[in-house]
């Protein structure tokens, strides 16, 4: 078993349309101040960076701020980007702070205790625009399933599913001690394996 | 060693997150329970079943998304072109200034449909006085000059006093050393009223119009702090002139497009006047009790303008404060008002949210997003003053600290403002 998380499918599939060498000569085209090979690396990695960005907030309308506003970002700051790395963790860690941001602002205040001990009901939950990004109905029911966990667990599952962060980088991230990251992610599954059991 | 211990690390060891020892020991347990080795096989399911279906499918959607962001890519080179303030989140005193120009615009097309020197406007004008008399709050004398020049309704006694107001509106935006609203009153003052013929009144006009359009370059190319910062020095007192610029610049604006303050009360405000009015603000909008109503408000940032607005009044009525304040010690209360204000905001924001639970998260930050920028910004340029003030190094450290932070920082969004005060430090520190 003992199995290290590698590449997620995403990565595969961001290099699918070209070499990393291509990334590397539209970042390079980019800093120069073309839009249009920016464009292509926002064709590249929007979809990636929309389903982790989601998986963090859980609202359509957030995540599509959040993606637009990251992506203007990079290309504000591209010539500060060191040509010869990923692209996507770059993008990855603006949009994670913009909506661990506004994921405080929101919530945060709002007395998090009460909203992290929200009962888990994946069932109920309204995946509103998103539902129309997927074409398949065990799809629906895994991202109902994510959005119905608790901020504290979704928090920690997105970071480590999507982004697979270790967890002492989540623990650091999230300000929490490892041990605390250890036992939120072990419940998260818990929860999602009651949600989706039928599907395994 | 309890089940339950080895349950608790699964996920970790899943995930090959155990150190060494704990790792041997928990496989150790695992080849031998059956339960483990199921929930294992469950976590591994699981994993497969997300890495899989978690993908989005292909659709239209993100052709229209990408061009969206494309598009905003190039509303952002605009601004680079166009010097705009960088926070174009920031609107009310552009939006107050805008609103005042398109005011003389109408007025002006109203002046241009005179006919046999009658003067039509008349009731305009009037709405406009009473409009501001009530919005105000403050003892607001209008001249009777003009009141009598506009019963009789006659254009060519108006046209200078508008040539003057323009005057004023134009310095009102370049000029740092902007004062409450007895200066406009001076300078209209000062000017002969001399009657002009209607030839005369088209040559203002259009010079009338060409202000407008500077007026409206000056308002377009006003960068918060930087043009009143590259006009002239920044004498320490008239850091405070600075924050207080955009306050006057909308009094201003309304005043002397539609009032003349009474004769009686020209009495020039001195910058340590100044301090005792802004402190005074400050401590009305502490102590106000009606704060938790006003938090809901979603102008909330306005409360302080509100004050000051106030506390002129008072001036106005000679009511001097005797308190004598120290400028540090303002710009300490203005960083603790601040901060309370970006308490009262996030309340806001949530009681917002409450009441409108159908509205989408992307409407709450908007309206957030308004309130902030001026709070932040009046944050970084309370730490700056208080940088540069403070005989504390460790105080300084902070102020710094706080500054650099939000520089530094790519995800925040109100780092170029921050940026822009830790400049002026270092630039401080070089000149001393």
């Amino acid at each position: 078993m003992n199995k290290k998380i590698s590449e997620d499918s995403d990565s595969s599939q961001v290099y699918s349309t070209g070499s990393k060498s291509d990334e590397q000569k539209l970042i390079e085209s980019a800093q120069n101040g073309n839009k249009s090979a920016f464009g292509k690396l926002i064709r590249l990695h929007q979809k990636r960076l929309f389903r982790f960005v989601y998986g963090l907030l859980n609202s359509f309308d957030a995540t599509e701020d959040i993606v637009q506003e990251t992506f203007v970002k990079a290309f504000e700051k591209i010539e500060t980007f060191k040509t010869g790395y990923a692209f996507y963790p770059w993008i990855a860690t603006i949009a994670r702070n913009r909506a661990f941001n506004l994921m405080q602002r929101e919530e945060k205040k709002e007395s998090l205790e009460k909203l992290q001990e929200v009962g888990f009901n994946p069932q109920s939950t309204d995946l509103g625009a998103l539902d129309k990004l997927l074409d398949d109905e065990n799809k629906k029911r895994l991202y109902k399933a994510i959005a119905a966990l608790p901020v504290k667990y979704r928090s920690v599952f997105t970071l480590r599913h999507f982004e697979q962060m270790d967890y002492s980088e989540i623990a650091s991230y999230l300000k929490i001690p490892p041990g605390t990251v250890d036992s939120r992610l072990f419940r998260a599954r818990q929860m999602l394996l009651e949600a989706v059991k039928d599907l395994l | 060693m309890e089940h339950q211990f080895y349950i608790d690390r699964l996920s970790a060891y899943f995930d090959n997150e155990l150190k060494n020892e704990e790792f041997v020991i928990v496989k150790e347990h695992i080849d031998q329970c059956d339960e483990c080795q199921k929930q294992l096989r469950e976590l591994e399911k699981l994993e497969n079943l997300f890495s899989t279906k978690t993908e989005l499918s292909e659709n239209d959607y993100w052709e229209q998304s990408a061009q969206k962001i494309e598009s905003a890519l190039g509303e952002q080179n605009q601004t680079e072109i166009i010097p705009v303030a960088e926070k174009a989140s920031l609107p009310w005193w552009k939006l107050t200034a805008l609103a005042a120009s398109l005011v003389l615009v109408v007025l002006i097309t109203l002046e241009e449909k005179e006919e046999d020197g009658v003067f039509q406007r008349e009731n305009n004008y009037n709405s406009t006085i009473e409009k501001k008399d009530m919005r105000e709050e403050a003892p607001v004398v209008i001249d009777t000059t003009i009141r009598d020049e506009l019963s009789v309704g006659r254009v060519e006694l108006r046209t200078e006093e508008e040539t003057g107001d323009l005057g004023n509106v134009e310095e009102l935006i370049e000029d740092e050393d902007i004062t409450f609203h007895n200066q406009p009153v001076e300078k209209s003052k000062s000017k002969p009223q001399v009657s002009s013929k209607p030839k005369t009144v088209k040559n203002d006009l259009t010079k009338q119009k060409s202000k407008l359009v500077e007026e409206k370059d000056v308002i377009d190319n006003y960068e918060i702090g930087k043009t009143i910062s590259t006009n002239k020095k920044l004498a320490e007192s008239d850091m405070l002139a600075e924050t207080t610029t955009l306050i006057k610049v909308e009094k201003n604006f309304d005043q002397s497009i539609s009032a003349k303050v009474g004769e009686e009360s020209p009495q020039e405000t001195s910058d340590s006047e100044v301090f005792e009015l802004m402190d005074l603000a400050i401590d009305n909008k502490s102590t106000d009790k009606d704060i938790d109503s006003s938090v809901e408000s979603p102008k909330l940032s306005f409360n302080n303008f509100q004050s000051i607005e106030v506390v002129t009044a008072v001036n106005e009525s000679d009511q001097k404060s005797t308190s004598k304040i120290t400028k540090i010690n303002y710009w300490r209360r203005m960083l603790e008002t601040n901060n309370e204000l970006l308490k009262d905001q996030n309340k806001k924001v949530i009681s917002y949210s409450k009441s409108n639970k159908k509205r989408s998260v992307k409407s709450k930050k908007s309206v957030q997003n308004i309130d902030l920028n001026f709070v932040y910004k009046q944050l970084f340029e309370a730490h700056y003053n208080i940088a540069i003030l403070t005989t504390d190094s460790t105080e300084e450290q902070k102020s710094i600290q706080f500054l650099t932070k939000h520089a530094n920082s790519v995800e925040k969004e109100y780092n170029s403002d921050a940026l822009y005060y830790l400049q002026l430090y270092k630039n401080k520190q070089k000149q001393d």
